[in-house]
């Protein structure tokens, strides 16, 4: 008689359990929009630059890289991106004291795909400077890559690789 | 005494005459671009021939090399080169030639170590040439060099690291030397120096190893629309003399700058 009145209590404890249970409400997929315009812009500072001999990597020669981030004093660089409506519309270099490897200060900047940013162009009064975006990853944790390809003669010789973080 | 005078000219008409033909085929000037390549490389050869008397004025040009060989399908004859080596006019007097040379010559890289070749008219009779001019080509290893640069191509507008490793330096000064310091100078391509000298702090990076660096348009003041064609870095520091005292030594270096975009 106790063994009947266990097994019953135990059936109606999991039954209550089982009751208690609700289906949760499933969120809908938010696909992550790394990479797209607006996600890089913004006011990035300078982290860090390394500078690329292409030709040595070529030829296999010692002496591929070269960190020149205190040389740059890339650390005082800022970069503004300003963009509306996901559409890019004007950037400013503030160099600080330190170098002007942007070459450029102010104008407009240019992307060859507003969803999925893959080169960068700032421009200012018909001279322009070229970047690439480094990975997307980057872009979720406020960090960003742009690499600066320098050509002789239509080949690669040297490429900047700077680092930036908001 | 009228017959003495005349001898006289005839003699220094003879001693004349060779420097007369000399002068009339020398003075181009010869740019490299990149300023050092190897077999492998493309390059792209600038003669300005502006001061080539027999040249000057003269169009179109042509190349006319022979070593490391002659290039297919050839010259051409001496008075009527083949198109195939025309040059392309860059500006007034300035002819330009861009190859790859082991392309070029059809030869291996160990067999090109030096470009031999001179610039003249289409019909080079009458001396329409310039002199022989030949070019060192780099070996495709790499070789190490007392003074050295990162990178290898360098500009105007690029950051610049320079190296001295003193245990390959080929002159006892350089060796010997207990560098302390090097100032920089900058020259255009047409070799007059652009802003005064500039001074900058040497790292030591082990025994003998010294590099400096620094980035030309904040070291310097480059007018708008100049070409820096080279630099000069001159090691300062001392060295001990015969009787043990330091005394001031100096060790320079050039090196040449391309126009990178």
């Amino acid at each position: 008689m106790t063994q009947i009145r266990s097994t019953l209590l135990t059936i109606l404890a999991a039954s209550a359990m089982l009751l208690s249970c609700k289906p949760e409400s499933v969120k809908d997929y938010e696909p992550v929009t790394t990479g797209g315009v607006e996600s890089i812009a913004g006011t990035w500072t300078g982290t860090s630059v390394l500078q690329r001999d292409r030709d040595a990597e070529r030829k296999n020669f010692p002496y591929k890289t070269q960190d020149i981030t205190n040389l740059l004093e890339f650390n005082k660089v800022k970069l503004t991106l300003v963009a509306n409506g996901g559409q890019p519309t004007t950037f400013t270099v503030d160099h600080g004291t330190a170098p002007q490897i942007f070459r450029l200060t102010s104008g407009t900047w240019k992307v060859d795909n507003t969803e999925k940013v893959g080169t960068i162009s700032l421009i200012n009064a018909g001279d322009t400077i070229k970047l690439t975006l480094g990975s997307y990853s980057l872009l979720a944790s406020n960090k960003m890559l742009l690499k600066q390809s320098k050509t002789l003669l239509g080949v690669e010789v040297i490429n900047y690789e700077f680092n930036f973080s908001k | 005494m009228s017959r003495m005078k005349n001898v006289l000219s005839l003699l220094m008409l003879l001693v004349a005459a060779p420097c007369y033909v000399f002068s009339q085929t020398s003075g181009a000037i010869v740019t490299r671009i990149p300023s050092s390549f190897t077999a492998e490389d493309q390059v792209k050869i600038i003669v300005d021939v502006s001061n080539v008397p027999n040249l000057a004025g003269k169009e179109p040009l042509y190349i006319w090399t022979w070593n490391p060989g002659d290039p297919a399908p050839g010259n051409g004859s001496w008075d009527n080169s083949n198109e195939g080596r025309k040059m392309v006019k860059e500006g007034p007097n300035k002819w330009s030639w861009t190859f790859t040379p082991t392309q070029y010559y059809g030869k291996t890289p160990a067999e090109i170590t030096q470009i031999s070749f001179l610039v003249k008219a289409k019909n080079g009779n009458g001396d329409l040439k310039t002199d022989d001019i030949h070019l060192p080509v780099a070996p495709l290893v790499y070789v190490p060099t007392a003074f050295r640069t990162f990178p290898k191509v360098v500009g105007q507008g690029e950051a610049i690291t320079f190296f001295l490793d003193q245990s390959l330096a080929t002159d006892i000064t350089t060796q010997r030397m207990n560098p302390t310091g090097a100032t920089i100078s900058l020259f255009s391509d047409a070799g007059a120096q652009v802003d005064a000298a500039k001074n900058v702090t040497l790292t030591n990076l082990g025994p003998g190893v010294y590099s400096g660096a620094f980035f030309p348009s904040k070291l310097f003041n480059i007018p708008a629309g100049v070409t820096i064609g080279k630099m000069r870095v001159v090691f300062k520091g001392k060295i001990k003399d015969a009787n043990g005292n330091d005394v001031d030594a100096e060790s320079a270096f050039e090196y040449g700058f391309d126009p990178l975009k």
